[in-house]
């Protein structure tokens, strides 16, 4: 479990990384929105999947989803704000 | 080397730069999203240090509510007003009338300033004792009189009521303040810019309950884990302001009277308690009976919550808001 | 070297960066952040000195203090940031003359 779980948490690391490595390397706004919701969002994913998978009780399982389930509609929809203006020219 | 040492390294490595680079960025705008990364990075370091209070508050408060006033007042100011030499420096330098303002005396007088203020404190904290228990025992000795189980919300809330009692009066005060230099003495004439659009609205209403879920938790969960009323009222404060931001009900949509009746509420409440206890025969001013005790803090808590939350989100509406007439002001 | 003196003395050279972009930086919105790292130093060093007892729970009192003090600094930042606004409306009223921009001189 304990093994399975630390896995989980370095292939969300490898994900952040990989975001990140796209914000810092790509060349407009557009990109790097793409790069930071969806690199970011799984990786994010991963560590909460490894984090219930460890965590004691259905309850704390249960937080830490909702935790990723609003963390995803906050960026979706910061993103889809974001590339709204840029596409209109703000 | 040990792993910890090195995250605590590159954290205050971090935490360093940003507001190395906020204070010294050219572009003003730069500078407040870095303030807002600034506020983030402090609050993994209240985390890294065991006080997730702070952490949960900082992240609102530092991170958020900060962020949203300083964009505010950014986009507020007159056109130009990003660019550094406003018309301060247009003025001739008193201390050093041939170079531009911030001359070589004033660096160097700075300089000297810092460097010897900086020392001082170096020196006070090596003269420390590295480890001390400080009031905790104290704390823990008293925890099962306080009425609630957790060592911050007593302290926050019994031992030291006269801290957040006073605290919320800075608020309230604050409120008052930014109301007289605004000359407005009401929030209902107060206009979001732009006009709210559809995405934006179904997604705060889809919001609203989960963060008033979130609220209520906060607020319960300050019994007897982190969280409590500071951490409850920053979230209704967002939740306030995010529904006036997208158009919907919210503190704008109180009548005046209703309006300063929850802005005070949590200083009168913690008032009566005060000139209560004061006047009760064989109690001191501000101490409880210990089995009324979770009542009360959980009535204060309640109230506490209320005001902190309406005093926040008014900053904020007052802040960002516009009015319609222009020669209102 | 233990946390609380690496968390004290990140603390300090804060205050020291607070003070020193106080002291030499001349936009008002950059002295209104300038006070709140600042504060943030003020608040770091606090909790590293709460953090020094290693047995039982970081020291509750100085976490109250500075939960009580990140709710006053909003407040005074939101204060100043009003008063930041209200001067820079006060300074485009006062130029009379719409041709001359007070912003471009030297």
């Amino acid at each position: 479990m304990q093994v399975l779980a630390g896995m989980l948490c370095l292939l969300g690391a490898f994900f952040f990384m990989a975001g990140s490595v796209g914000v810092i390397r790509f060349p407009d706004s557009l990109s790097r929105i793409h790069a930071l919701t969806k690199a970011d969002n799984l990786g994010l994913g991963f560590i909460v999947l490894a984090l219930v998978i460890t965590s004691q009780s259905v309850a704390v399982g249960l937080k830490l989803i909702l935790i990723w389930v609003l963390a995803l509609v906050a960026s979706s929809s910061i993103c889809f704000f974001l590339g709204r203006k840029l596409i209109r020219g703000g | 080397m040990n792993l910890i040492l090195l995250f605590d390294v590159f954290l205050i490595a971090a935490l360093l730069l940003v507001s190395w680079r906020l204070l010294g960025a050219s572009d003003l705008f730069q500078a407040t999203v870095l303030f807002i990364s600034f506020g983030l990075f402090l609050s993994l370091a209240w985390i890294r240090l065991g006080a997730p209070d702070i952490a949960l508050a900082e992240a609102a408060v530092g991170a958020g509510l900060a962020g949203v006033l300083l964009f505010g007042t950014f986009k507020g100011l007159e056109p130009g007003a990003d660019r550094e030499n406003d018309s301060f420096t247009s003025e001739p330098c008193r201390l050093d009338p041939i170079s531009p303002c911030p001359g070589k005396i004033h660096l160097l007088l700075a300089f000297t300033c810092v460097g010897s203020l900086t020392t001082l404190l170096v020196l006070a904290v090596l003269d420390l004792p590295a480890t001390g228990d400080g009031l905790t025992p104290m704390v823990s000795q008293f925890l099962e009189r306080s009425g609630v189980e957790h060592p911050v919300t007593a302290v926050l809330l019994n031992f030291r009521f006269y801290d957040t009692w006073l605290e919320l009066g800075v608020l309230v005060a604050a409120v008052l303040g930014i109301l007289c230099v605004r000359n407005r003495f009401d929030l209902r004439e107060l206009k979001v810019l732009q006009a709210p659009d559809v995405m934006l609205r179904r997604l705060v209403m889809g919001l609203a309950p989960t963060m008033a879920l979130v609220v209520v938790y906060l607020l319960w969960l300050g019994d007897h884990a982190p969280g409590g009323a500071f951490q409850a009222g920053v979230v209704l404060a967002a939740m306030l302001v995010l529904l006036w931001f997208s158009g919907h009900a919210s503190i704008t949509g109180l009548s005046r009277m209703l309006w300063l009746f929850c802005l005070i509420a949590g200083f009168a409440v913690m008032l009566l308690v005060a000139v209560v206890s004061a006047l009760w025969p064989e109690m001191r001013p501000l101490e409880f009976p210990e089995e009324w005790s979770a009542m009360i803090i959980l009535g204060v808590e309640v109230v506490a919550t209320l005001s902190i939350g309406v005093a926040l989100s008014s900053l904020a509406i007052l802040s960002l808001g516009a009015v319609d007439d222009p020669g209102g002001s | 070297m233990s946390t609380f003196s690496i968390y004290s003395l990140a603390a300090i050279l804060l205050v020291g960066l607070g003070v020193y972009g106080l002291f030499t930086r001349q936009h008002l919105l950059r002295k209104v952040m300038a006070l709140n790292v600042i504060a943030g130093g003020i608040f770091l060093l606090l909790i590293s000195t709460a953090y020094r007892n290693q047995d039982l729970f970081p020291d509750p009192v100085p976490q109250a203090m500075v939960l009580t003090g990140i709710v006053v600094a909003i407040s005074a930042t939101g204060f100043a940031l009003a008063l930041v606004r209200s001067i820079h409306r006060r300074m485009a009223e006062s130029e009379t003359d719409p041709s001359q921009d007070s912003w471009d001189q030297p």
